[in-house]
């Protein structure tokens, strides 16, 4: 079947070595990201681009869990974060709502029309997921494009968007900080929803019925219901970065449901590892980064994604999470394979 | 009503010219497993390619521009499924990967367009001028070599692949591979022209609908996607669900941009394919979609 | 003609085979036995280039064969006839017998391989027009067979030809497996159990749990009890 299916390879950790690696790099992660504005002083861009990257960030775990760990080929998840998006703008544009409850929303209606695709397409085989989803992601921009007329903004779209404000002070672009405490809050939801996804025991069922269907069914697990939960919290991830997008950028267009964006959030996951988080997300902020870097060079830029994409899928298909994998069990094997000598201690 | 039946025509044209674009993706997926992901770009650079030809050398000859870029087309089909995705078939999550690679691919090809061509619209100029009335109908040379060229190139592929030894093991791969195997059939090779007989398909789409749509580097994505949707509709591996969904979206899409604007083609296409998967869940012909 | 040496076959951890050898000389009829799931089925799939082994040279006529990909063997003259037989479902009996004869070497042949196969199996010239699909068990059976021949084998992996067969229907294609060795073909013969064709076998394998428990001669065969009793099925 269609998915990348985390197969266990021979150098990989035993799960509890597993679990405490996630654990220390999702604590590490944060940490540092909440930390790092005090180092940084000033630097409004740099923020801006850290930012930018826990929006992905979040949105890459919410994708990678569908995709490396559910096996579920979903090609439309984009599409849940405008929906998202365009959800939020939408209440605190046309019916004047306060941009926070915007947040619940985006996530609320990702979560369910995530759902809603989820119901017919879980029934049906690897390649009619992943043609159906592409098909929902398709029709989404010229649906939004010709619903002016319920609010969408057409082709243009919605702008400006209210920021956000808490009492008294309203959010403003020349000051990155509350926005940036604001995504990481957002984003450690999405790690932490992630990271008990995959490592509960609602989790490892999870991966059990990806293994074998009967053996979990024995438990009484359906991997249907199972599989649409975690669609439905994959959904809500999503939608609830794209309502904060939407308002951090103050606008929202269907180019938001560009190719650009969409190869973006394949490079990413691509990049820090499929099925294996939380890399997606570091891949997030690494090409954040490297696309900001190469900022002059506008049209090569995607020449070059497009072309590294093509690259990292035949050379290093399990991402940088894979390689620094494939690294530590060549120096585990190695180790072990050393002939120890009695009495003689163990080099570290 | 005279309206109505020289836009029917035009629909019925646009469909045949549809059902290549789309027979291209359906044996790039029936016979080697590939999703295509850069199937839009390879109908892009059919166009783009067309487009140099024409206005460049060939002064507006369809025949030359016809037998110069289809080879092309095939070519460059060779060579990507050499390069990019037979290395990738060893892999157990092969159609994943591919499906990716490809997605790259496309961005790579597309912004390829983009940097050497540049971001204008295009446009290939109609390959004849004026047109013929019959019986009151008018209707356009232009159309008319439309449909003859497409007509002569879906002919040629059922012969080939209804009595040519090639085209049968190309259905004998679809059918099953295991089999092919049992027989002699070299898989790779089979996998190779397929792929290049698919991105020959989509090219030729590309040379015939360019006069009738602006080309731009992204344009390509719209084809992909209609294509996607005819083969929905019809049902995977059935080629004669794709001929019916062809035509039918083909009409439809003369008739929706007629009446409303070419802006709500899209979403009437998708609001069939929705329809029709409410009856039949794997399309109009398709066989079980169903896991297991 | 062919030759096994000490090849071993895995599926991905699983090991299949374990260190197998067996010979088959020009023009005989060797027939492999054992209990379903222990291997027969992949060591046929080895010898004929739809699996790799791990370990082990395989030879036909001196050459080695051992991983070749299975359209190069079917050049050879080395066909397998599959237990799950492996029609293409929406052709006709005739288009799968055409395609049967796809390789190079078979084709120059082709129109008096058909010949012997309509021959062997008149039923099939008269179904040659309907989709293999709708075949019952004991005719898709023999387009398999029929198949199997257009490719003009000089050697034949047959995998449990009588499988799911009518006892009427069995016996007939037994005949037509001897009557194929008795006009100089060369055939590894793979069945579950069965005494009709051990009698026929110039030798005989007893495969156990991927481990060859028994090899020998018909007669000896008939003379080791276990065997006779468990498998044969001959008292």
């Amino acid at each position: 079947m269609l998915g990348m299916k985390e197969r266990p390879l021979p150098g990989d950790r035993p799960k509890a070595l597993r679990l405490n690696r996630q654990t220390g790099m999702v604590m590490g992660m944060i940490v540092i990201l909440a930390l790092l504005p005090l180092a940084l002083g000033d630097s409004n861009y740099t923020m801006r681009l850290l930012v930018v990257s826990m929006i992905w960030g979040g949105v890459a775990i919410a994708w990678d869990l569908l995709l490396g760990y559910a096996g579920i080929f979903n090609l439309g998840q984009i599409g849940f974060f405008a929906i998202g998006a365009y959800t939020s703008a939408m209440l605190s544009e046309n019916a004047g709502i306060n941009p926070w409850w915007g947040l619940l929303a985006g996530a609320a209606t990702g979560g369910i029309i995530a759902v809603l695709i989820g119901l017919p397409c879980l029934r049906l085989a690897g390649i009619y997921i992943a043609l159906l989803t592409l098909a929902f992601y398709e029709v989404l921009a010229p649906l939004l494009t010709v619903g002016a007329a319920i609010g969408t903004g057409g082709k243009r779209g919605i702008s400006p968007v209210t920021p956000y404000s808490i009492g008294g002070y309203t959010f403003s672009g020349s000051n990155q900080v509350p926005w940036y405490y604001l995504a990481l809050g957002l984003f450690i939801v999405c790690l932490v929803v992630g990271f008990f996804a995959i490592n509960s025991r609602f989790g490892t069922s999870f991966v059990a019925l990806h293994d074998s269907e009967s053996f979990a069914q024995s438990l009484g697990i359906s991997r249907y219901k199972v599989s649409l939960l975690i669609v439905g919290l994959s959904g809500l991830m999503t939608g609830l970065m794209g309502a904060f997008y939407a308002h951090y950028t103050g606008v929202v267009s269907p180019r938001v449901l560009g190719l650009e964006v969409f190869i973006y959030l394949v490079i990413m996951v691509l990049l820090g590892g499929v099925g294996k988080f939380p890399g997606p997300a570091i891949g997030a902020f690494v090409i954040i980064f490297v696309s900001d870097w190469l900022r002059g060079f506008d049209r090569w830029r995607l020449l070059i994604f497009g072309a590294l994409v093509v690259i990292i899928v035949m050379v290093a298909p399990r991402g940088m999470m894979g390689a620094i994998d494939s690294v530590q069990a060549a120096v585990r094997r190695r180790r072990e394979s050393r002939p120890v000598e009695p009495g003689a201690e163990e080099t570290p | 009503m005279r309206e109505f039946i020289e836009v029917l025509i035009t629909g019925i044209t646009i469909g045949i010219v549809y059902y290549l674009v789309a027979v291209g993706f359906t044996l790039c997926y029936g016979v080697g497993r590939v999703l295509n992901y850069a199937y839009g770009s390879f109908f892009t650079w059919g166009a783009y390619l067309a487009w140099i030809i024409a206005v460049g050398y060939a002064s507006l000859n369809y025949f030359l521009v016809f037998i110069i870029v289809l080879p092309i087309m095939f070519l460059m089909g060779l060579a990507v499924d050499q390069v990019i995705i037979r290395p990738l078939r060893s892999r157990p999550e092969f159609e994943f990967s591919v499906l990716l690679a490809t997605l790259g691919l496309a961005v790579f090809l597309d912004n390829l367009v983009l940097v050497i061509f540049g971001p204008r619209t295009k446009s290939l100029p109609a390959f004849l001028e004026g047109s013929i009335t019959v019986g009151g109908f008018t209707i356009s040379w232009q159309l008319l070599a439309m449909f003859a060229f497409a007509l002569v190139v879906a002919v040629v592929l059922f012969v080939f692949m209804a009595k040519t030894r090639t085209g049968m093991s190309m259905r004998a791969v679809a059918q099953d591979p295991v089999g092919a195997r049992i027989v002699g059939i070299p898989l790779f090779r089979v996998f190779a022209v397929t792929f290049g007989i698919s991105t020959l398909l989509c090219g030729a789409g590309g040379i015939l609908l360019a006069p009738r749509f602006f080309m731009t580097p992204l344009g390509g994505w719209t084809f992909l996607v209609k294509a996607l949707i005819i083969v929905i509709a019809g049902g995977l591996g059935s080629l004669r669900g794709t001929l019916y969904a062809s035509f039918m979206l083909g009409i439809l899409e003369a008739i929706v941009g007629w009446k409303l604007g070419l802006l709500w083609v899209m979403p009437f296409w998708f609001l069939v394919l929705f329809v029709i998967l409410l009856f039949r869940p794997a399309g109009l012909f398709g066989a079980t979609a169903r896991k297991g | 003609m062919l030759e096994v040496e000490s090849i071993s076959t895995f599926y991905g951890e699983y090991q299949a085979i374990h260190d197998v050898s067996l010979r088959v000389e020009s023009g005989q009829l060797v027939s492999i036995f054992g209990p379903n799931g222990h291997g027969k089925s992949t060591l046929l799939k080895t010898i004929c280039g739809l699996m790799k082994p791990a370990t082990g040279v395989i030879r036909f006529e001196g050459r080695e064969i051992q991983g070749l990909p299975s359209h190069r063997l079917v050049e050879m003259g080395v066909v397998l006839i599959s237990e799950e037989r492996h029609l293409f479902p929406e052709m006709t009996v005739m288009e799968n017998l055409r395609l049967g004869a796809y390789a190079k070497s078979a084709r120059p042949k082709e129109a008096e391989n058909l010949e012997f196969v309509f021959h062997m199996f008149p039923k099939l010239k008269t179904l040659a027009k309907k989709t293999a699909l709708t075949l019952s068990g004991g005719e898709a059976r023999m387009l398999a067979i029929g198949r199997g021949l257009m490719s003009n084998a000089r050697f034949l992996a047959v995998d449990e030809p009588s499988f799911g067969l009518a006892p009427i229907l069995r016996t007939q294609v037994f005949e037509q497996i001897v009557a194929l060795r008795d006009r100089g073909l060369s055939i590894l013969l793979v069945e579950q159990t069965t005494g009709d064709i051990a009698e026929q076998s110039d030798y005989i394998y007893l495969l156990e749990d991927g481990r060859i428990a028994f090899s020998g001669s018909k007669d000896e065969a008939l003379r080791d009890d276990a065997v006779r009793k468990v498998f044969l099925g001959i008292t």
